[in-house]
């Protein structure tokens, strides 16, 4: 379901959820070695890669190997998104891409990413980063 | 000139910039000094006589502007004292790794090494992090002021912890657009660049997210920052004989690396590296190039193609532009219509070799993290495009689609294709 949604030619830009739901979704592509190049930067909502608006805008998205997808899917089954709306799904992902690309790429190092999120993006509850922080731990993500 | 302490330099625009002599010592190394010898618009001089300013003064006039926006947020207790040098700085090295011609040559190491280039940053971009992390000279400067070069390059990178001094750096509005666009219309001499820039300055702000804004009275000022932007891109950055000549002259450069051992070393990123790195990048700027080109004019040896091409170029006999869409949008186009275009003049025996093509599409309105913000009167926040009926009503993309061919070639290609639409 993820894979066509994604890949459909279809993807409306216009919808800006969709477009942060796809950054999130390629930025842990990236994380699990699919070899697209994207970069990503600093986004004020989360994981932000230029070059990925710019193939969305064109409706063409660089290939993925099937495994990959299976490991993003695999991740977004641990944070919940199975049970949850799509709304719910991506801000949960997000919260995801945020601590990841924190503990992994921003610079200076932030000691600790958890209170950093909850400190700088009020609208996200501790209790929800505290959670999504475990899953990528136990994922050996972090 | 040097006064108690602080350097001042007279800039066209804005009078008098000023630096701390700390500042002014990057901008005595000789990687920076090299901006001087690097035009700021690559071969538009062909077109606009005027256009002679080089990437020194815009690098330059970027750092005074950010001086300006980064001294309110210190005042208004956005931003520190430590955070705001540490933007000035980026601000003011944010053009350092421009090759010779600007962005003329970087056509042939996007065509040629389209998959080691292909993450978003644009060479010069990737070149500047490299000279900052790596070239000694510039390197210890950083350090000696108490910076981080790494963390120059995060701020740059768009990946530096603090996300408001990030969003100056990456927003629709920002502070390299800010100066090019009015300093590009000054020395072109078209009437389109000028924006209300103490207006912008003076109500631009950082939202706690994040979001670049400005207060509700700034509205108008941003929205002929925009249309300077769509005016300037089809009158100067993508006028279609200055276009023609920058992809001519990375078909020469393409040549020259075939001949001349220098270039051929440079002519890849792995090259370019390794003269970042023993600082020999200094020496490279458009004079280099220029006079790269005479010597093969004096060669006797040399291929006679690209004695002809370089003869043609310094004539200012470039090529002809037979194929010409050039169109602002709301959504964005795909067609296959320059590639069926060059099959055609293929088919009809004109030299592929001979045929330039350029297939560009620039987006004019961020996405929901670039774009700006408005604080209104009431306090709310919203996107410019609800703020202001003028910048929603504008078009999102400018599409260029071009293929042009070497003179020689002009007349039978212009007939082939009136064959064809016959």
């Amino acid at each position: 379901m993820l894979r066509s949604l994604v890949i459909s030619k279809s993807i409306n830009i216009v919808n800006s959820l969709l477009e942060d739901f796809i950054h999130c979704v390629y930025y842990f592509v990236e994380v699990f070695g699919g070899g697209t190049g994207y970069k990503f930067r600093w986004g004020v909502r989360g994981p932000y890669s230029d070059v990925l608006h710019r193939d969305l805008v064109r409706g063409i998205l660089r290939k993925v190997k099937t495994d990959v997808w299976v490991r993003v899917e695999r991740l977004m089954k641990r944070l919940g998104c199975d049970n949850s709306s799509p709304q719910t799904c991506l801000y949960l992902l997000s919260i995801a891409a945020r601590l990841h690309m924190i503990a992994s790429t921003v610079y200076p190092p932030v000691d600790d990413p958890v209170e950093y999120i909850v400190a700088r993006f009020p609208g996200i509850k501790r209790e929800d980063v505290e959670r999504v922080w475990r899953v990528l731990v136990e994922e050996e993500l972090v | 000139m040097a006064v108690t302490g602080r350097f001042r330099v007279y800039d066209v625009l804005y009078g008098f910039i000023e630096l701390s002599k700390d500042e002014a010592r990057l901008i005595d190394t000789s990687v920076f000094q090299r901006l001087r010898r690097i035009k700021q618009l690559s071969l538009a001089n062909l077109v606009y006589p005027g256009a002679e300013h080089t990437r020194f003064a815009h690098s330059l006039g970027v750092y005074w502007l950010a001086s300006k926006v980064v001294s309110r947020l210190v005042e208004s207790g956005f931003v520190n004292e430590d955070e705001a040098a540490l933007f000035r700085i980026a601000a003011l090295l944010h053009d350092i790794g421009h090759l010779p011609y600007s962005h003329a040559i970087e056509f042939y190491y996007h065509s040629k090494f389209r998959e080691q280039i292909n993450d978003g940053f644009k060479l010069h971009e990737k070149l500047g992090h490299a000279m900052i992390l790596l070239c000694d000279e510039l390197r210890e400067v950083i350090v000696s002021l108490g910076y981080d070069p790494k963390e120059v390059v995060a701020l740059l990178t768009g990946t530096h912890r603090d996300i408001k001094l990030t969003s100056l750096i990456s927003s629709d509005l920002d502070v390299d657009r800010l100066d090019y666009l009015p300093r590009d219309a000054h020395h072109t001499g078209v009437a389109y660049g000028l924006i209300d820039r103490e207006r912008i300055l003076d109500t631009l702000t950082i939202l706690d997210d994040g979001r670049v804004a400005v207060d509700e009275k700034g509205v108008q000022a941003v929205e002929s920052f925009y249309v300077a932007r769509l005016h300037m891109y089809q009158a100067v950055y993508y006028h279609k004989t200055i276009s023609g000549y920058e992809l001519y002259l990375a078909k020469i450069y393409e040549e020259l690396a075939e001949y001349d051992p220098e270039i051929s070393f440079l002519a890849s990123p792995q090259g370019l590296e390794k003269a970042i790195k023993d600082s020999t990048i200094s020496l490279i700027d458009d004079y280099w190039l220029y006079s790269k080109m005479l010597q093969v004019l004096r060669d006797a040896n040399a291929p006679n193609r690209v004695k002809k091409r370089i003869q043609n170029f310094l004539s200012r006999r470039g090529p002809k532009a037979i194929y010409n869409v050039s169109l602002f949008t709301h959504n964005p186009r795909r067609t296959e219509d320059v590639k069926q275009v060059v099959d055609m003049l293929i088919d009809c025996n004109v030299d592929a070799d001979s045929i330039l093509v350029l297939e560009t599409t620039i987006k004019f309105l961020g996405t929901e993290d670039e774009i700006v913000y408005v604080r209104t009167r009431t306090g709310d926040i919203v996107p410019i495009t609800e703020a202001s009926q003028l910048i929603s009503s504008l078009p999102r993309y400018y599409h260029v689609e071009r293929v042009y061919v070497e003179r020689e070639y002009a007349d039978k290609a212009l007939k082939c294709i009136k064959k064809s639409n016959a």
